[in-house]
């Protein structure tokens, strides 16, 4: 079965850059957040290997690169020699402490077995424990088969499932997403994510966020070209359709091998849109929202009056307005409040004061009150100093518009945030909040974008 | 445009409501006409001493037509007495193609060519107790002797009454029947004036009104009215104006002043509405009113409404 997405044809919201520990010469993939760090695969150059050198085969060993400072980076080092083959190792995926890892590597790892280009030594997944600081307890993951490639692991954040790209029979064709869930300290059987996740082609490289979400790449999924990054979530016991992301992480080469933090502001992705295979930084571009609408009060009050009695003079009629809920005015202008939006019928009577006949008896006009179409921003007006106030940003009245994101400005620029925050003032004063939203697409995969703003005062 | 306003103007007529063809019409609540006789003095109330008429006779009306006179004779109860009656006033009926013009304007000049058409029938009363309160039959008329006019629905005869000599004033009322003896309605028959003397009822409580039809060529009416003596206040009413004010004429003189008409109007009647000074009881009370449009060309009054009578519609707005 072939599941199709739509592309966002959104405007980029990332900003993309080659990390500056992955080198335009070799190559770099699958990053993973490591104690502060970032370990990779890479085919790099490594003087501390020791067992041998095969730049010209190209091996992948487990790199690890740490920051140097706020914004440097130390130069790559090999992960751990003890869990560093002849063959090709990783990708690896650590659990929350970092004291298990799980990678893939060959599965036969005798120097006599040595032959890259023999493609019968299938990827398995293998475990270790850090214990003083050495990775030890080298065990193979249970559902390798030599027949077979198990690679590309990667734990949930509980420790509690892990999901691989797997070959073996029974899948949907090419390299099919499974997991297996932890029970009784071993892992179950593994699961086929099933035909709206696993395409003919392949899915590879997930990735377990927080909060459910799983990040994989396939190139049977549509997209931009090659290997294209998506996202899934299991919702009771069903996977959604695969969203693509956006297209400044997405390109037409192969992009792969994600990581990011738990609400896809930060992180590193694998690509090979420079030739060779990179990792490459993202973070969501700010998003801007200009001419914010200052909130406007609804109005529900109007002055009723007859036109034609602005023309011309009359005298000696009297002008009776029944506004149906009860209220009668008289008064050739009449200011009248209605509840709120809705329909109502007004209806004027004139009545001569002479003769006491009717002029005009029972004229009927309509009056349909709609709100401005706005959003609204829910606080106080005003505050006080160190004082945290609530800002409630849920109700529109948007038409057709479902809101998706929220982001506001408590006049320090605007950041990611829900529909409920709170901010404290620390200085006396005006402040301008404002409230920028974003919205599903439209018909035209455009995001609509609508921002309001509301005065505070804080004293 | 033209062949429009004809159609619209034939529709109206036909949707017209059926009333007696009196004049004044009851519902006007005006009592009676009025024409002074040749040496009157116009203070008294009638600026020209002539009255004219027209009667349309509708096309389906085969059969005769009679306009009859209440108390056509000045003399008796009823008619204003100056000094000793010695008034004569003659009635004259026309027919023929000439006895109405579209610019009908002549009609109100007495200096013009208000004699137009073919002579039917004449005849002077003076104080005479034969007809004083009394119906006089002027026919019977064949419908074919009136003018044929499409654009009025029928066949148009002319009745002017004249004060020839003597200063009283005669008060009478006509009636478009289809009997001699006895005032049978023609039916979708009317009556219609360019310039109404009237005799105001001297009960203040009455309203009087009258009901001019502004054509599509209108944009503005000019009022004029003679001799109001401040009886109260005259008001204009209409779709779109809802008791405009009139000026008024004090004794002996005539007043004019130019409404607008906007687009929602025209093809409809006015309503001109006479309310009775409330504070101070005039009787006897004559008046003269007539309505021109931009082009001085005289506006009909009808005494059955063209189109209704017009009920005020405001405009509401909010803001």
């Amino acid at each position: 079965m072939f599941v199709k997405v739509e592309i966002y044809a959104q405007p980029e919201r990332y900003i993309v850059r080659a990390a500056p520990f992955s080198s335009r010469i070799y190559d770099e993939f699958s990053p993973v957040f490591y104690k502060g760090g970032i370990v990779f695969c890479s085919n790099q150059s490594d003087n501390s290997l020791v067992s041998f050198n095969d730049e010209k085969n190209r091996l992948f060993k487990i790199f690890s690169v740490t920051k140097k400072g706020n914004t440097g980076w130390a130069p790559p080092k090999i992960l751990a020699k003890e869990i560093t083959t002849a063959f090709n190792d990783g990708p690896v995926t650590f659990n929350e402490i970092g004291n298990i890892i799980y990678y893939s590597r060959n599965t036969s790892v005798e120097n006599s077995l040595r032959n890259i280009s023999d493609t019968t030594n299938k990827l398995g997944i293998f475990s270790a424990d850090l214990v003083d600081g050495i990775w030890t307890n080298i065990e193979p993951f249970a559902f390798n088969n030599p027949l077979y490639s198990f690679f590309t692991p990667a734990l949930t954040p509980d420790g509690q499932r892990i999901y691989f790209s797997s070959d073996m029979p029974g899948g949907n064709g090419g390299m099919d997403l499974y997991y297996c869930d932890m029970l009784n300290n071993g892992w179950d059987q593994p699961v086929n994510l099933g035909p709206k996740i696993n395409t003919p082609e392949d899915e590879s490289f997930p990735f377990a966020g927080k909060f459910g979400r799983l990040y994989f790449a396939s190139d049977g999924h549509d997209g931009f070209g090659g290997k294209d990054l998506f996202y899934t979530r299991e919702i009771e016991g069903e996977w959604i359709i695969p969203v693509h992301l956006d297209s400044a992480i997405n390109s037409a080469a192969d992009d792969f091998g994600l990581v990011t933090d738990s609400t896809l502001e930060h992180g590193f992705f694998s690509t090979n849109r420079r030739k060779t295979d990179d990792i490459f930084s993202f973070s969501s571009a700010p998003v801007e929202f200009t001419d914010c609408d200052t909130i406007k009060e609804n109005n529900y009050c109007f002055t009723f009056y007859d036109e034609r009695h602005q023309i011309i003079d009359t005298v000696m009629a009297t002008y009776q307005w029944d506004f149906g809920d009860g209220l009668i005015s008289t008064g050739k202008e009449v200011r009248h409040c209605f509840p709120g939006p809705g329909k109502y019928s007004v209806r004027l009577s004139i009545i001569d004061d002479l003769t006491g006949e009717f002029i005009a008896k029972q004229v009927e006009y309509k009056v349909e009150l709609e709100n401005i179409e706005q959003a609204y921003i829910n606080s106080p007006d005003v505050g006080v100093v160190d004082k945290s106030i609530s800002f409630e940003g849920l109700t529109t009245d948007l038409k057709g518009l479902r809101i998706t994101e929220y982001f506001w400005d408590f006049d320090d620029g605007f950041i990611p945030g829900g529909p409920l925050m709170q901010t404290t003032f620390k200085i006396k004063g005006e402040y301008m909040v404002k409230l920028g939203l974003l919205a599903e697409k439209d018909s035209l995969g455009v995001i609509p974008k609508r921002c309001y703003m509301k005065k505070i005062t804080i004293n | 445009m033209k062949k429009y306003t004809l159609i619209i103007l034939f529709l109206i007529l036909v949707a017209t409501p059926l009333f007696s063809q009196s004049a004044p019409a009851v519902a006007e609540n005006i009592p009676y006409l009025m024409t002074f006789g040749g040496d009157a003095s116009t203070s008294w109330g009638d600026d020209d001493f002539c009255q004219i008429f027209f009667c349309v006779i509708p096309s389906s009306q085969t059969g005769p037509v009679y306009i009859r006179v209440y108390d056509p004779d000045t003399g008796g109860a009823l008619d204003e007495v100056k000094g000793k009656f010695n008034t004569i006033v003659n009635f004259s009926v026309y027919g023929g193609k000439d006895c109405w013009s579209d610019t009908a304007d002549m009609v109100i000049d007495k200096e013009g060519t208000y004699r137009s058409g073919y002579l039917l029938t004449s005849k002077s009363f003076g104080a005479d107790l034969k007809y004083d309160k009394k119906w006089y039959s002027f026919g019977p008329f064949n419908p074919s002797e009136g003018k044929q006019v499409e654009r009025l629905g029928g066949r148009i005869f002319k009745i002017i009454a004249q004060g020839i000599s003597g200063d009283d004033g005669n008060i009478y009322k006509y009636f478009l029947s289809t009997s001699p003896v006895e005032n049978i309605a023609v039916e979708g028959g009317n009556l219609l004036t360019y310039k109404y003397h009237f005799r105001l009822s001297d009960d203040q409580k009455h309203v009087c009104q009258i009901y001019p039809f502004v054509d599509d060529r209108t944009i503005s009416v000019q009022v004029s009215n003679f001799d109001w003596d401040h009886d109260g206040i005259i008001r204009i009413f209409s779709v779109a104006k809802n008791g405009i004010l009139c000026d008024v004429s004090g004794e002996d003189n005539m007043i004019v002043r130019e409404y607008p008409i906007v687009a929602e109007e025209k093809n409809s009647s006015l309503e001109i509405q006479f309310i009775k000074n409330q504070t101070i009881q005039i009787n006897n009370n004559n008046v003269v009113i007539a309505i021109k449009n931009q082009y001085g060309i005289s506006l009909p009054f009808y005494v059955v409404p063209i189109g209704g009578v017009p009920v005020y519609s405001p405009k509401i707005r909010m803001k």
